[in-house]
């Protein structure tokens, strides 16, 4: 259903065992596809944030009964900008704070880009690996 | 905007630092702020650089009291990459432990809650009975908790046929004792000025900010991953998810005491199945983890436990994310605050069972 909405913007399906299903799409039309799972009454579970190397990707994981998602859509590492979904889903705010302060991903148009765990004044992103 | 009050990071209601910062109009509070990472440890980042099995027990350590819950989500990510199948035996033994220590949880709950009320002689004969589930789990797996339980394919231990008539016999303590608790918190005067109407979190809130655990069922929004995405042995038993729509600290309490009867019900089936796999083996072996993700949930006493673990095909996890069910369900509290009295602040916090230990990581 999501590649007739989506089409040439999903990238790769992996489904896994039993229901889990991970999604690749385009950075960018994460928001049509989580927009999405909202109307099919989706529970975002978190958000994480993986070191890709060349790319910092984002997971953003989803239960929609019986299936559970995980969407991915990664950004370039010089430029890793993904826009919010934290105007569809309030609870991925906190989410986004954490990749942002943890991961160094530049969420766009975050409603309240403080850290979360980290102090204010610290700079670096210990969970980068390469 | 009148007031402000800082509630922490050292606070008499709280076990844990965190800091709730209020904005209060007189005594109705308006809004809420929360700060978090006083006890941020790094253990995400720890565990990348540590081997599977070490992880296993490094996760167990991020909450005193779902240290069943980590490491069975853990294990369940790590066994879906690694394609295992594990041996009934293994799923009923764990589910037992996982039980009791959702008894427990919700028994020292209980006590917690009464004690912010002010009933500390409820508190002290909550957590005498606790006692009874905690002697059952060092008998079981040597510990009363971080039980050292799991292991990826299985248990790394196993019930004996000795251990049964004890356990059987705590539970009936338990059970008879629980019975007594819900009839202290629903006729108590005291205890229902406190709960009643207070702390309220609506249906669409409670969906609309992807609530877990009790706190989600209280509030009507039918949520457990037992029957949701049944594992281990769930859609084996009977059980009922306990779901109830008064939306306030009331109906928390009700929900966990409830469950309590629910997990005793759990327990019996588990140990009656258990008599039937006599012998049967409790782990199968693994002998590599492959390239792939997986993803591991565990409905823990306080809710939903998740942990998403990326695998490279070395003995070390490319990536372990961990959320604990507080994460989610704190992000409601200024909901539940909003409109209520500076006094109930205490009280809306710790109905849902917070464990900051756990956020943080």
């Amino acid at each position: 259903m999501l590649r007739t909405h989506l089409r040439e913007n999903v990238l790769e399906v992996t489904p896994t065992r039993r229901n889990r299903v991970f999604i690749k799409v385009q950075n960018g039309s994460h928001r049509q596809a989580v927009k999405l799972f909202q109307d099919m009454g989706g529970h975002l579970s978190v958000i994480s944030s993986v070191d890709l190397g060349e790319e910092l990707e984002l997971v953003y994981h989803f239960e929609i009964t019986p299936l559970q998602v995980s969407l991915k859509t990664s950004a370039p590492r010089g430029n890793p900008r993904i826009e919010t979904i934290s105007d569809f889903y309030p609870s991925a705010a906190w989410y986004e704070r954490e990749a942002m302060e943890m991961m160094g991903i530049i969420v766009v148009n975050h409603p309240d880009p403080r850290h979360l765990f980290l102090p204010d004044d610290y700079t670096e992103y210990p969970l980068r690996r390469y | 905007m009148d007031v402000v009050v800082q509630f922490g990071p050292q606070h008499l209601a709280l076990a844990e630092p965190e800091r709730l910062k209020v904005y209060a109009e007189g005594e109705k509070v308006i809004n809420v702020d929360i700060t978090m990472g006083y006890n941020h440890r790094g253990v995400e980042k720890l565990a990348e650089r540590k081997t599977y099995e070490q992880d296993i027990l490094l996760v167990e350590r991020i909450c005193g009291i779902c240290s069943m819950s980590h490491p069975l989500a853990f294990t369940q990510a790590v066994e879906d990459i690694a394609g295992v199948t594990l041996p009934e035996r293994a799923e009923y033994s764990r589910m037992i432990i996982a039980e009791l220590e959702r008894i427990h949880s919700h028994l020292l709950w209980a006590g917690i809650a009464a004690e912010i009320i002010g009933i500390e002689t409820l508190f002290m004969y909550t957590w005498r009975d606790r006692e009874f589930v905690l002697d059952q789990l060092e008998t079981i797996t040597g510990n009363r908790n971080h039980y050292a339980w799991n292991t990826v394919g299985g248990c790394r231990k196993d019930i004996t046929e000795k251990q049964i008539p004890g356990l059987l016999t705590a539970l009936e303590v338990v059970e008879r004792r629980t019975e007594h608790y819900i009839d202290s918190f629903l006729r108590n005067r005291t205890i229902r000025a406190r709960l009643v109407g207070t702390g309220t979190l609506p249906r669409d809130d409670a969906r609309r900010l992807c609530t877990v655990g009790p706190l989600a069922r209280a509030s009507g929004y039918a949520v457990d991953v037992r029957k949701d995405d049944p594992h281990l042995a769930y859609d084996r038993v009977d059980f009922e998810k306990i779901v109830l729509d008064e939306e306030d600290n009331m109906a928390r309490a009700k929900v966990r005491l409830l469950e309590v009867f629910e997990s005793v019900k759990i327990i019996r089936q588990a140990v009656a199945a258990l008599k039937g796999l006599k012998g049967k083996e409790i782990a199968v072996p693994v002998k590599e983890i492959p390239p792939g993700e997986g993803v591991g949930r565990y409905e823990a006493p306080r809710g939903e436990v998740f942990h998403y673990v990326r695998s490279n095909g070395t003995f070390y996890p490319e990536r372990v994310k961990i959320r604990a069910p507080t994460y989610a369900n704190v992000q409601a509290v200024p909901v539940m605050l909003e409109g209520d009295t500076l006094g109930d602040v205490p009280i809306t916090l710790a109905s849902i069972d917070p464990c900051f230990c756990c956020t943080d990581r």
